[in-house]
């Protein structure tokens, strides 16, 4: 499969491969410097939540953004995360997910909470919303911003931890695929 | 099946991603991704492509949609027409009649054949019937007029809609000519082309009576939408009658649309004072100030806003488990509030809040009751109903008076009032009610933007799907702040301020952050 040039004008400084994720489909992975802003976003319990503590955990991270009214690819990303914990049994434990909305004045707590519920989200797979100037500056930080939000971006962002880069899968993967970036970070065959 | 998720026999629909993702019910059904019209959409890099018969029964290189040529990569090359059987195909295997596999995000559903002959059979049905109010030379819609609402905010808001279709009307005589001399497809968005028409419908009488009044009007000349329209009681019978009728309903101006839940035809600005009333439930929560326990009065007219004001803060006080409702002071729904009436209540003194859902002539004519004892400690008004003045005739010391406030912040408004002023002078409109002129105007242009991406299309659905997309984009000035819509989604803006005086001047200010209630 002929290689991918990722956008520079998003991440110049972005190290790229592209993976055939079966099909003739391509994901785009890349390597990406991210500053996460210190801003304190809601859980679904609707209980304040530190970004920075909640991606410092200790453990790797699963990282998206979505919102609950999306139509096309917000179904199918938050879907594949299910499938690839479900999939990573037990393991999953040892992996943070996070989903964090992008429209977040229609995505409250309790909104959140049952959207979670239809994808039957573990214990350790987070849901946040936050103010929406908040919400667009962690979009920034991941440069996944991208204005409307029917224009978003199918990323999804995996994080050894705090001194590894962020590594980002680009596009609606195969759930295999996005389990083996997922045990690549956990250093599990 | 393609709205719900939900086969014949009762059980969840299922389908499955080439990736494995599973969706199943309500995720996993055809609207989700092709839309209620069948239109599709355009989301993210990802092209969900028309499926309607029309769409689907001719080949590929039918422009049935603005995105219908973004295909995927490796479908970029035009295919033959659907068959029964390669749709079938496409549906239970995601492949298409150049025997290509579609677009990883389309599910595979392994549908029984009986269900399969239904779904395809309400394919071919979608949007194919004929649209209601839409001539070879005349798009007509129409907006409702409360006969109730006073001669200024009814006019603000005819004037604006009168002054746009005049222009409108001027710019597309040219291309009305074009299309008739310029056959073939590049015409096609020449022939999109109306001559539009707004109706002005007023409704009088009890508003148990509005719905037939409507349903009248509507069978006697048919509209495609309805374009804002003002109440200055209820809406209900309006939201109901667009229901019934599936006519699409943009933006009324109204304090209470009166319904429990969001319908699917009506799109409103907000919940309006039943948002006030959850964001003030809110507030009280978490404002330290107020003395615990909660006692509240709160003060209605016998009135659409007045109740449905009253109903949403009793319950959202109720849920926030702060406080009660101590007492309900319901006035008539018209006529002059007694004066003094507050001071004869029974409680004296207790109350640590009052909460006035009254106009701002209302305020006025209270006089001062007990404002000048030490209770209540606030006095909580509505600014959709009093506007941002009342305060001052209250009588009472501002600094106890709060204001529950949906808008931008006080000069914080933003170019776009200054932009609608200067619309409205070069076309001769009276300067008026500044917020029902804003709304008018954006309703107005808003649907007309969206119309324009429909080409010559005419589906209420893909309309109603088209505002969805826009709101957020939209950059025309309305009296609210940031816009926002989704799919399904009616209610455009969904928080509001608290306010407060700064002792001495006029100036008011925020109490806390932006509240956005979250009301399961
Ligand atoms: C999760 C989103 C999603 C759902 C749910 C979905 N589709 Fe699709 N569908 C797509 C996408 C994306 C395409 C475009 C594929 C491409 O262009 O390669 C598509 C393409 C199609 C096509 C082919 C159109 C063409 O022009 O070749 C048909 C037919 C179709 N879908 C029918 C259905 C039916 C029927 C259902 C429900 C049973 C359904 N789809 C549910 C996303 C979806």
């Amino acid at each position: 499969m002929a290689g991918f040039l990722l956008l520079p004008l998003i991440h110049p400084d972005a190290r790229s491969s592209a993976a055939d994720a079966g099909g003739g489909q391509r994901v785009r992975i890349a390597e990406v410097s991210v500053n996460v802003p210190d801003v304190a976003l809601k859980g679904t319990d609707g209980r304040t939540v530190s970004l920075r503590a909640a991606l410092d955990d200790g453990r790797p991270v699963m990282l998206q953004f979505v919102f609950t009214t999306c139509p096309t690819i917000c179904p199918l990303l938050t879907g594949i995360a299910a499938r690839t914990r479900q999939d990573l049994g037990k393991e999953r434990e040892r992996i943070r997910a996070i989903s964090i909305t992008i429209d977040p004045e229609h995505d409250t707590p309790s909104v959140l909470r049952k959207y979670a519920a239809i994808f039957d989200a573990d214990p350790d797979w987070m849901f946040l919303t936050g103010s929406l100037p908040d919400v667009v500056a962690v979009q920034r930080a991941f440069g996944a911003y991208r204005g409307n939000k029917m224009n978003h971006a199918p990323y999804t962002f995996l994080r050894r931890s705090p001194r590894d880069p962020w590594v980002r899968v680009d596009g609606i993967v195969h759930a295999e695929v996005l389990e083996r970036e997922v045990r690549k970070i956990l250093g599990t065959p | 099946m393609y709205r719900e998720g939900i086969l014949p026999s009762g059980e969840n629909m299922r389908g499955e991603t080439r990736g494995r993702a599973s969706l199943s019910g309500a995720m996993g059904a055809c609207a989700n991704c092709h839309r209620r019209s069948g239109m599709g959409s355009f989301e993210g890099g990802t092209a969900v492509r028309p499926v309607t018969g029309q769409a689907l029964y001719r080949p590929s290189d039918f422009h049935g949609s603005a995105w219908a040529d973004r295909a995927a990569p490796d479908r970029k090359k035009p295919w033959p027409a659907y068959t029964d059987e390669s749709l079938a195909r496409a549906i239970r295997q995601g492949i298409d009649p150049a025997g290509r596999s579609l677009d990883a995000a389309m599910p595979r559903y392994s549908l029984a054949d009986a269900d399969l002959r239904r779904l395809v059979d309400y394919l071919k049905s979608l949007s194919a019937g004929e649209s209601p109010g839409v001539t070879e030379e005349v798009i007509r819609f129409a907006t409702v007029v409360d006969a109730r609402v006073g001669r200024d905010r009814r006019d603000a808001m005819l004037d604006v809609l009168r002054a746009f279709v005049r222009d409108k009307n001027a710019g597309t005589r040219r291309e009305a000519a074009r299309a008739r001399a310029v056959p073939g497809p590049e015409s096609r968005k020449n022939r999109a082309y109306r001559k539009w028409e707004i109706d002005e419908w007023e409704v009088t009488g009890p508003e148990e009576t509005w719905g037939d009044q409507l349903e009248a009007r509507y069978r006697r000349r048919p509209v495609f939408a309805l374009i804002g329209g003002i109440s200055a009681g209820g809406w209900g019978p309006v939201h109901r009658f667009c229901e019934r009728f599936e006519v699409p309903c943009f933006f009324p101006d109204v304090a209470a649309p009166g319904i429990r839940g969001p319908g699917h035809y009506s799109v409103y600005f907000s919940r309006g004072v039943a948002l006030e009333a959850d964001a003030l439930a809110w507030h009280l929560g978490g404002d330290p100030e107020v003395t615990r326990p909660l006692e509240v009065v709160q003060v209605y007219r016998d009135d659409g806003p007045g109740k449905a004001a009253a109903a949403a803060f009793r319950e959202s006080l109720a849920r926030t488990a702060v406080g009660s409702v101590l007492r309900d002071v319901l006035l008539p729904a018209a006529g002059e509030p007694p004066a003094r009436f507050l001071e004869t209540l029974p409680e004296g003194n207790r109350f640590s809040a009052a909460v006035l859902w009254l106009s701002g002539s209302d305020l006025r004519r209270l006089g001062e009751p007990a404002w000048n004892a030490a209770s209540p400690r606030r006095i909580y008004l509505s600014s959709t109903l009093a506007g941002t003045t009342a305060a001052s005739s209250l009588g009472a010391p501002t600094e106890r008076v709060r204001l529950v406030h949906p808008f931008p912040l006080p000069g914080k408004e933003g170019p776009g009032l200054t932009r609608i002023r200067l619309w409205l002078r070069a076309r001769n409109v009276p300067p008026g009610e500044e917020r029902v002129q804003a709304n008018a105007f954006f309703s107005v242009t808003i649907v007309a933007e969206a119309l324009d991406r429909l080409l010559d299309f005419f589906s209420r659905e893909y309309l109603i799907e088209r505002v969805e997309h826009m709101a957020e984009d939209s950059v025309t000035p309305a009296s609210y702040g940031r816009l926002s819509l989704g799919p399904g989604q009616r209610f455009a803006s969904k928080g509001c301020y608290i306010l407060r005086h700064v002792p001495g001047t006029g100036e008011l200010i925020p109490v806390g952050d932006w509240i956005v209630p979250d009301t399961p």
